[in-house]
């Protein structure tokens, strides 16, 4: 390949001096492209003509008897070892260290995750169902023309009744500090969809017993989820149970993404919350209102994953912990969310409170 | 004897408890696991023997531990994780092509998806604007249509609300027509 | 492939040849780092006329005997001994045509879309033309104009995406073997530079202060290289007297495909002013009308024509003895539209290196700054003698910091406001 065009290589190794001048180096300088790509004869000829892709080719017959496998076996004596082997560095240290992990996407790092391997059906569903229904349900017709009257400022400003209101960062929104998401309506480029999942269990007996609880209750949330958990310590102090805070691991939280998320919905969905006994659904006034809805499943509940079911025997029975599940959607409200949720198949019971 | 095995396989062998040989690897596990087994029994034969060979400290109480804790806590934080990959030269490249080919691919799904739902949207809004001026009806319908309260409140019904158990069917019957029924008077 | 690894590659290759350039081994300068099985038809090609260990293939030599002979006569074997031995018994099939099927679905995705984007180039060059053919004041309508800036913004993505999922051209680029005349290339190495000597050049010139002090903004586009003799200098390095007594050497590589016109400005900011208890500027070298482009990048500062392209010539940067280091800034700078200064007029008005603002400069003559690079200079072994060859006229002064005088002892809680 190098060799194929040697000249002009050569040129650039060689000093400028000897090399003949390929373009004259007089005053002659006009920057427009367009002058540019018109002495061309056309713009394909900007691309690389050497590539990979240059166009079809089928197969050689040296490529039917390749067999890397058979060619290796075959070989009496081992390879001499290579002379450099990477090794990503364990810690980013920021974009000025000279030496930065390659991207996850690099099988040489160390956060790199083969895959996907599969198609999980939430996904698919989603594609192909539930989107094209929320956008439906969710349409909103304005006319052409139409404008929505502009809105008062969320933040409101000071009424300036004393001389310390000046450069002060405007006031927040009536009755509490909190600014809540702002709902854009639904359309096609913004229909709620799954995030993540987070399942985060409290281990009390953590603290006053021993750390088997905690270790239990870890290996239970990582057989149903697929994810390592980090544990926590406590920040609160709860005298009756013995935790002070900073001290006492006492939680396990598992976060998931991507296809372990979805792959644990279609397990909570399609499994385990069929066979909840006396199971009314998901509170209705649960969520934060930022569209994630949080509900809570008993040990009991937490044992029907079939991850459990099937090594029951595994585990210490009254050791199963219980969980907090959080769906967390993108949908701005807890309303898009419960839509998007009831769509997959959660039940709802309660009032609904947004 | 055996020959020596690896320590991984050593360890895993203590673990399940299979003999190795006659003096195991890590006696450790093993140890535990007889005296956490043996431990309801142990009162009794406490009882019969006249005198005790122990020392006191050994001889005081350990708490219970479950076996099984034990297996978890070993399954838990063993140090055996996979090291990063390393690839031939050309061997990365074809992995390279392969990543960047399924990049496109995604893009593309996406991208197409998107379209799509962007298609959806526009027919309704021309389907709507239809509704709203060249219906007839002084646009009632339109109204009605576009009251959204019980969405939020009834949202999909339960039966309806499941994961698909096979790819998308036909879609629209187009050539479908409505069975009249003799009114009854 | 190995991140460092690929990192050093182009540095590596730049020294190798530009230590290689007075002599005439051709051998070496072909193998630069070359880790493929480029050599793989050469292998195969002609049949061997001696017995292998008579005259060893340094592509395929693997035992330490030959290798080492090969060495003696100046040639160095290709790649790893790990490959060369790999390749002893290896058939040579091409890497496109390598049979894995995951690998040809791949490039079965990948050929479509280049088919896709080769013929939306056709097509937009197309429209381009048509807007070109139009007569003069058509085409100077606001609207034409502004569509004709898009369509080839849009045409030289296009290129850009139509060979970035090649995995011969990547190759390519980390073997340093990229055509910097293909946008593909440059994009590529424009985003190389962006990954990591831009930012440490950015983070040193403003955490050292040259961009408020010497000019008020600077985006560097392009990238800049600075040798003194043959040893690079990275941006900020401090450098001994001796070695920047003669001018350096650059390499300005642009990113995009237009020639050039630039300025290029030295500037010393902290010249001690012991008068007025402050420091002046001082411009070291001032040169005009420099043409560069993506292919020709290399500049020597002492080599440029006086007659036509030097306005002040290089002044060896010196530090008093006891005066803090002195920061040497050099801007190169854009030249409005291209077109030449008048180097007679600019000679004439620029003589007084003492009282030269950049910034003045800047104004005065249009320049827009888009390359930057900076080293530092103090008082080492060396100064002396480079004083005396330039007549630097107090040679022998050292710079004291004047003593401050000690406050008047006060009292801290004093009578008055005991109350």
């Amino acid at each position: 390949m190098a060799a194929s065009e040697p000249s002009r290589y050569l040129a650039r190794s060689l000093p400028r001096a000897i090399v003949p001048a390929a373009r004259s180096q007089g005053l002659c300088w006009r920057r427009h492209a367009s002058d540019q790509a018109a002495a061309k004869p056309s713009a394909l000829s900007d691309l690389e003509s050497d590539g990979l892709l240059k166009g079809t080719t089928t197969p050689v017959e040296a490529a039917k008897s390749f067999d890397p496998v058979a060619r290796a076996r075959a070989r009496k004596t081992q390879l001499p070892r290579s002379r450099y082997q990477f090794r990503s560095p364990k810690y980013d240290r920021g974009p000025l260290h000279p030496h930065r992990p390659p991207p996850p996407s690099d099988p040489s790092s160390r956060l790199f995750v083969p895959g996907p391997f599969s198609l999980s059906r939430v996904d698919q569903t989603h594609e192909s169902t539930i989107a094209s229904d929320i956008l439906t349900l969710c349409y909103v017709h304005n006319p052409p023309g139409f404008k929505p009257p502009p809105k008062a400022p969320r933040l409101r400003t000071w009424d300036d009744s004393s001389p310390y209101h000046k450069n002060r960062s405007l006031r927040g929104p009536r009755g509490g500090d909190v600014l809540r998401l702002l709902r854009k309506p639904i359309t096609f480029n913004n229909i709620p969809k799954l995030e993540r999942i987070t399942i985060h269990s409290y281990v009390k007996n953590a603290a006053k017993e021993n750390s088997g609880w905690l270790h239990v209750a870890g290996m239970a949330l990582q057989a149903i989820s697929n994810v390592k958990v980090t544990t926590y310590r406590s920040k609160t102090s709860v005298a009756k149970w013995y935790i002070s805070p900073g001290r006492d691991a006492v939680a396990a939280k598992a976060e998931l993404h991507g296809e372990d998320m979805e792959h644990f919905f279609g397990k909570l969905l399609d499994i385990v919350m069929p066979r909840l006994k006396d199971w009314p659904g998901v509170k209705g006034t649960s969520g934060d209102s930022s569209g994630n809805i949080t509900f809570g499943l008993e040990p009991e509940q937490v044992a029907l994953f079939p991850e459990i079911e099937v090594n029951y025997d595994m585990y210490p029975p009254q050791m199963i912990p219980g969980c907090h599940i959080t769906l967390h959607t993108t949908a701005k409200t807890d309303k898009d969310a419960r839509l998007l949720l009831s769509a997959m198949g959660v039940p709802f019971y309660g009032k609904l409170v947004d | 004897m055996r020959p020596s095995i690896s320590p991984v396989l050593a360890s895993l062998a203590n673990v399940f408890r299979i003999p190795l040989s006659q003096t195991t690897l890590r006696p450790t596990i093993p140890l535990l696991n007889q005296q956490t087994a043996t431990q309801p029994s142990s009162p009794q034969a406490q009882a019969r023997a006249p005198f005790s060979t122990t020392t006191p400290l050994l001889k005081r109480k350990s708490p219970y531990i479950d076996r099984r804790v034990t297996l978890i806590r070993y399954f838990l934080y063993h140090p055996l994780t996979p090291r990063p990959l390393r690839f031939s030269r050309t061997r990365f490249l074809r992995h390279w092509t392969i990543h960047r080919a399924w990049q496109l691919y995604q893009a593309n799904r996406r991208r197409n998806h998107q379209l799509e739902l962007q298609r959806q949207w526009q027919a309704m809004n021309a389907a709507c604007e239809e509704l709203r001026t060249g219906a007839g009806d002084g646009g009632k319908l339109f109204r009605k249509s576009m009251i959204k309260t019980r969405i939020f409140k009834d949202m999909f019904p339960i039966e309806y609300g499941r994961m698909q158990t096979e790819g998308p069917g036909e879609g629209w019957n187009h050539e479908w027509k409505r069975v009249d029924k003799p009114v009854k008077r | 492939m190995a991140h460092c690894e690929r990192a050093s590659r182009p540095l590596i290759q730049c020294l190798s040849k530009s230590s290689v350039r007075g002599i005439s081994s051709v051998q070496l300068q072909t193998r630069a780092f070359q880790t493929t099985a480029a050599v793989q038809e050469e292998a195969q090609a002609e049949a061997p006329k001696q017995a292998f260990y008579k005259s060893p293939d340094p592509a395929l030599v693997s035992s330490p005997r030959l290798e080492r002979r090969l060495m003696r006569q100046g040639i160095l074997p290709i790649g790893s001994r790990r490959r060369r031995a790999a390749l002893q018994a290896t058939s040579s099939v091409p890497f496109e045509q390598l049979p894995y099927q995951c690998f040809q679905e791949a490039r079965k995705v990948l050929l479509s879309d280049r088919e896709e984007k080769l013929k939306e180039i056709t097509t937009t060059s197309e429209k381009i033309a048509k807007i070109q053919a139009l007569p003069e004041e058509e085409r100077t309508k606001n609207s034409n104009h502004s569509r004709l800036r898009a369509l080839e913004l849009h045409l030289e993505r296009l290129k850009v995406h139509a060979d970035i999922n090649d995995p011969l051209v990547k190759k390519k680029f980390e073997d340093g073997d990229g055509d910097m005349s293909k946008p593909i290339y440059r994009y590529l190495a424009d985003q190389k530079w962006r990954e990591y000597r831009r930012k440490i050049l950015v983070q040193r010139i403003t955490q050292m202060k040259v961009i408020p002090d010497v000019l008020p903004h600077c985006d560097p586009i392009v990238d800049t290289k600075l040798y003194f003799g043959r040893k690079t200098v990275p941006p900020g390095e401090f450098v001994n007297s001796q070695a920047s007594s003669v001018a350096p050497k650059l390499d300005i590589q642009p990113f995009d495909g237009e020639n050039r016109l630039v300025t290029i400005a030295v500037v010393d900011s902290d010249v001690p002013n012991v008068a007025e208890d402050t420091f002046d500027y001082k411009m070291h070298y001032l040169a005009v009308n420099i043409p560069i482009s993506a292919l020709n990048t290399k500049v020597d500062l002492s080599q440029l024509s006086t007659e036509s392209q030097v306005v002040l010539p290089w002044l060896p940067p010196v530090a008093q003895k006891g005066s803090p280091y002195h920061r040497l800034s050099l801007f190169v700078m854009e030249q409005k539209n291209n077109t030449p200064l008048d180097f007679a007029a600019v000679k004439a008005k620029e003589t007084d290196r003492d009282n030269m603002l950049l910034r003045t400069l800047q104004a005065r003559y249009h320049l827009k700054a888009i390359g930057a690079h900076l080293f530092r200079t103090i008082w080492d072994e060396d100064t002396r003698d480079v004083m005396q060859e330039i007549g630097f006229p107090l040679a022998d002064m050292e710079l004291r910091r004047k003593r401050s005088e000690a406050l008047p002892y006060k009292r801290r809680n004093p009578v008055t406001m005991r109350g």
